[in-house]
């Protein structure tokens, strides 16, 4: 075996690991957010309003959505991924648990929602890393939505 | 025969439109298809599921590559089918193309051609979510055509079962926010040159167990750049037989299509030493 490469290997692997598991203590400096890095309010804004748009629009998980106030779910959603993103602003709406609790929401739903998202942060030009970072936190969140 | 399949393949590719991108899987964590059909990286099986299938829902993949090194040429194409993110069955042939080899040995043929049945079951663990990674069992059953070849290098048999164990994880975040996927696998094999040149041989005629791993960087949505070293057997007296690695960029156009272009080093094969060269794949999802 060529060492010198699985030592390169292994700093990389060890790199992630450090990376993925320092995030908890992610700065609450707000000029130092994730939610800044995503481009603020307005940046914010654009995708999820993208993100309104397409679930109404997608046949799998349009449904879910049916029953809905657009005005209400925008500016939730708004307040809740400023919240998690350290933008300083405060959630008022339901646990994520309350919420999901007897939708039986499946994890094709849950992989659905964020595919999704994807490209709502695409629509915003969110830049790839900062993407990822809100992906990440919007992975540690599956366990209170799926399979309620 | 083959080549009027390879062209066939390469149309149903070039003309595959995609209709619907948003499926459930993130893009690129369907991997691409290795050499030998699993779903993966270019030389190294990932614990992945092909294709983009949830619970419930069906996938399916076809794919073509060729392996150009300075003195050989191996070609494969196949398909694979995935279901319920959980199984995978995979089909692929494989011709190597011995070259100026034929003529230097005085061989019957200038080919060796094998055909690789393989499964793979997701046994715990997901890629993405939660803290274990995504833990995989897979088997390959490799037969091979024409046995003459490799019975003349001293190889024992003309098939075999590969039996490994993967474990793959996605980190999002990654190295400042771009992720990082690395697997680990763990194969048992008796396979020559992974089985083009016979299985078991007269110096080692039993299983082996060999690492290969894979880490790469999802440089953006659409980018993958990775790097790949897997361990091989040393079984045959009339050649001696390296470890292969390569250094990957994997491009998916969007959850239908996808093309890999390498740079591998294959060390000697078949008496020939230092085959280095490229290695090109196309896959198109479905």
């Amino acid at each position: 075996m060529n060492t010198n490469l699985l030592f390169l290997l292994l700093i990389l692997i060890i790199a992630g690991c450090q990376s993925s598991s320092t995030k908890v203590s992610e700065t609450q400096n707000v000029n130092n957010s994730l939610y800044l890095q995503l481009g603020g309010q307005e940046t914010v804004n654009i995708a999820i309003i993208s993100m309104v748009k397409r679930l109404h629009n997608d046949e799998r998980l349009s449904e879910l959505f049916n029953d809905v106030n657009d005005i209400e779910l925008i500016q939730n959603f708004n307040d809740f991924i400023c919240q998690l993103t350290g933008g300083g602003c405060e959630y008022q709406g339901a646990t994520m648990e309350d919420i999901h609790t007897g939708l039986s929401i499946s994890k094709a739903e849950f992989d659905r929602f964020v595919s999704m998202f994807i490209f709502s942060m695409q629509d915003a030009n969110i830049a790839f890393p900062a993407q990822n970072k809100l992906l990440d936190k919007l992975a540690g969140l599956r366990d209170e939505v799926i399979e309620l | 025969m083959q080549k009027i399949l390879l062209v066939i393949l390469f149309l149903c590719q070039l003309f595959y439109l995609s209709v619907e991108a948003e499926d459930s899987k993130i893009l690129a964590t369907g991997g691409v298809s290795q050499i030998e059909g699993s779903a993966g990286g270019g030389i190294v099986p990932w614990a992945v599921i092909t294709g983009y299938a949830q619970e419930g829902e069906w996938g399916a993949i076809v794919f073509s590559t060729l392996v150009k090194t300075d003195d050989f040429s191996l070609t494969a194409f196949g398909a694979a089918i995935g279901y319920g993110n959980r199984f995978e069955f995979s089909i692929a042939k494989q011709s190597f193309d011995l070259g100026r080899l034929q003529t230097q040995l005085g061989l019957p043929s200038n080919q060796l051609q094998q055909n690789i049945f393989g499964i793979k079951v997701k046994l715990i663990g997901d890629l993405i979510y939660g803290s274990l990674p995504q833990i995989s069992f897979g088997i390959q059953h490799k037969e091979l055509v024409d046995f003459s070849i490799p019975s003349i290098a001293g190889a024992s048999d003309d098939k075999g079962d590969d039996f490994y164990l993967s474990a793959s994880k996605l980190w999002l975040t990654g190295i400042q926010g771009y992720p990082i996927l690395a697997s680990l696998t763990i194969r048992s094999t008796k396979a020559n040159q992974i089985g083009l040149l016979g299985f078991g041989g007269d110096i080692n005629d039993s299983r082996e167990a060999v690492v290969e791993i894979n880490t790469s960087l999802l440089i953006s949505r659409n980018w993958v750049l990775g790097y790949e070293y897997r361990q091989k057997p040393d079984n045959l007296n009339f050649a001696s037989e390296d470890d292969w690695q390569d250094i990957y960029l994997a491009w998916f156009y969007d959850k239908s299509i996808s093309a890999t272009l390498a740079y591998v080093d294959l060390g000697s094969v078949a008496s020939l030493e230092k085959q280095q060269g490229f290695y090109i794949s196309m896959q198109a999802t479905f």
